[in-house]
């Protein structure tokens, strides 16, 4: 078997083992932030007598807050301070040391946690569906072109967090980094507000931002709101964005692995 | 098999003032101090060797090893392991090489170590059967097959140095660098491990580097010592040498034939030409300077009815600690 392969099974195994972390993830995440949605939004749609706002009528506007958590993780994973743990703690010893590429090692990792977020997104869709009985059904070819937007946006989430985490090699903590980007990623991607409710101008700024490619993109793909050619457009947007970024990442890296001192060793 | 000359390695450190008004400076004012950790290093070890890399905490032993096993960038000077530059870290340097650290895991905590080394069979790409047979091998010599399906994260410490040290040979490394592999283990999990790499030696011939503040373990693996002071080497040689050349004393133990008393009474500091350290009535072991070890001994044949006297060395570890306090004897 590849190294590869085995390392993505090893952590999905890995995942599926922490049943408590694997239901409380997925439940705890997707409810809390739904819920708090749902009773916002009921409000505001009930005190003014609203039936849709800017397209969305309520219930298609559920299925999209529904969706923001679940994407989120699916692109996401959970690797929040993965690398830069492994700066701090000398954990990237054991990496160096290795015949393997860390960053290959921990793209596998986050990899295998996008899969089985994915799968908990369509099981969460698939219950939404039946339960809400909603008319706005997600077809099988929305599905298909959603999942190799979910792959590059994860792809691209991966490089941006590492361009990030790779600044531990010189400053003494950078959690409050990462934590601000998910803030941002989550604010200018469409996770705290579709991004049709911000006005047309700061709509075309933010498609050029690498944040809505991680969250809103895949959320309007899987609803069926992307043609094909603004579909091909997002991916090859995407690309660009991971391709440039990475590039940064690869010198950056080159950088501060000689300043690296190995320590807890 | 390894080769570093003049190797330098200087950090820089962020020195914070103490207290809350020292944590608001450093808001907006750091300062920097150098440490120069290594100041030209000069080693050579051959294959078949274990040499012991000794000193006290922070003079630079491990960081000589971190260079020489590619993990971090010397400020200056070259080495060469196995034909390769270190920090260059190219796969088929690394294929060849194992660190194995007594105070940091590199087992996956979360995974029982069967799939630990199944995924470093596939990472160091061993063929199947090779596997197989080193891993019986190896799990046979430190007798940890029935811990083999726990987590590592379950392991008593001395049952995960094993499992490290399984982890660390399944690939048959010809460098290996040892850093403290026995700290903080019982005894006799010390002596399994050092027979155990005692074997390993033997079988496959490798060059290794051994830091270890245990002189049980240098005196039984090491032949030859390098011994580095505030990051510069200071000896390079073996460790019997060591002794000839620097201890300053010898140790005298003579046992007194049963029942008779001393015509002198009782051995008295000021009648011997060495320090007493031990007297209990018949067994006398005194410490005296090597050039009077024939004349003490003589004087106690002389004045006492003894049944044995042995004459021995000081130990490799009181004559390394006394060269780290002082510097070599010249």
């Amino acid at each position: 078997m590849n190294v590869g392969l085995h390392f993505y099974l090893l952590e999905i195994k890995k995942i599926l083992s922490y049943r408590a972390e694997f239901w409380l993830g997925f439940i705890g995440n997707v409810a809390s932030q739904f819920g708090v949605a749902y009773f916002l939004w009921k409000a505001i749609f009930l005190a003014r007598g609203l039936t849709s706002l800017q397209g969305f009528d309520f219930g298609a506007l559920m299925l999209y807050y529904l969706l923001v958590p679940l994407v989120e993780r699916a692109v996401n994973g959970q690797e929040l301070g993965n690398v830069s743990g492994e700066i701090y703690e000398g954990g990237l010893t054991r990496y160096l040391l290795y015949p393997v590429s860390f960053f290959r090692i921990k793209y596998l990792g986050q990899l295998a946690q996008s899969t089985v977020f994915l799968v908990q997104l369509f099981v969460a869709m698939a219950l939404f569906m039946l339960i809400f009985r909603t008319p706005h059904a997600i077809g099988i070819f929305s599905i298909l072109k959603t999942i190799p937007v979910i792959f590059c946006a994860g792809i691209l989430h991966f490089i941006m967090t590492i361009n990030l985490e790779i600044i531990a090699f010189w400053a003494d903590n950078v959690w409050s980094l990462t934590v601000l980007n998910r803030l941002i990623t989550h604010l200018l991607g469409g996770g705290l507000l579709p991004l049709a409710f911000f006005p047309d101008r700061v709509q075309s700024w933010l498609g050029y931002l690498p944040y809505s490619r991680l969250v809103s993109f895949p959320i309007n793909c899987l609803l069926g709101h992307v043609g094909n050619r603004e579909w091909l457009i997002g991916l090859t947007v995407t690309a660009a964005w991971s391709l440039g970024l990475g590039l940064v990442a690869a010198w950056t890296w080159s950088r501060g692995l000689k300043t690296y001192t190995g320590v807890g060793i | 098999m390894i080769k570093a000359r003049g190797l330098t390695k200087t950090f820089k450190v962020h020195k914070k003032q103490p207290g809350f008004a020292g944590s608001l400076r450093s808001l907006f004012v750091r300062n920097w101090e150098e440490v120069h950790a290594l100041k030209g290093v000069d080693l050579d070890v051959e294959a078949g060797e274990i040499v012991g890399l000794v000193g006290a905490n922070g003079a630079g032993k491990t960081t000589l090893v971190k260079a020489l096993a590619g993990i971090i960038h010397p400020t200056g000077g070259t080495a060469e392991v196995l034909g390769h530059v270190p920090w260059r870290r190219h796969n088929e340097f690394r294929r060849q090489i194992a660190l194995i650290m007594g105070q940091k895991a590199q087992l996956w905590w979360d995974l029982p170590a069967a799939d630990g080394f199944l995924l470093l069979r596939q990472i160091y790409q061993v063929p199947e059967a090779r596997f197989r047979e080193n891993l019986a091998r190896l799990v046979d010599a430190l007798q940890v097959s029935d811990k083999l399906n726990v987590q590592i994260r379950k392991l008593s410490l001395g049952e995960r140095m094993k499992m490290e040290l399984i982890a660390a040979l399944l690939h048959q490394p010809q460098v290996v660098f040892l850093d403290e592999p026995t700290i903080g283990l019982d005894l006799s999990a010390q002596r399994a491990i050092r027979e155990f790499i005692l074997d390993y030696r033997k079988r496959e011939n490798p060059a290794m580097i051994l830091t270890s503040h245990y002189m049980e373990d240098i005196e039984s693996l090491c032949q030859r010592i390098v011994l580095v002071r505030q990051g510069e080497k200071v000896y390079d040689g073996s460790t019997v040498k060591l002794v000839e050349m620097y201890a300053r004393h010898k140790v005298l133990t003579a046992h007194l034939q049963v029942g008779e008393s001393p015509p002198d009474g009782p051995p008295r500091p000021d009648r011997m030409a060495g320090e007493i350290l031990e007297w209990n009535g018949t067994a006398l072991k005194i410490k005296v300077e090597r050039r009077d070890a024939a004349g003490v001994a003589a004087q106690l044949l002389g004045n006492y009815s003894v049944a044995d006297l042995s004459i021995e060395e000081e130990d490799v570890g009181t004559v390394i600690e006394s060269m780290l306090k002082s510097g070599p004897a010249t």
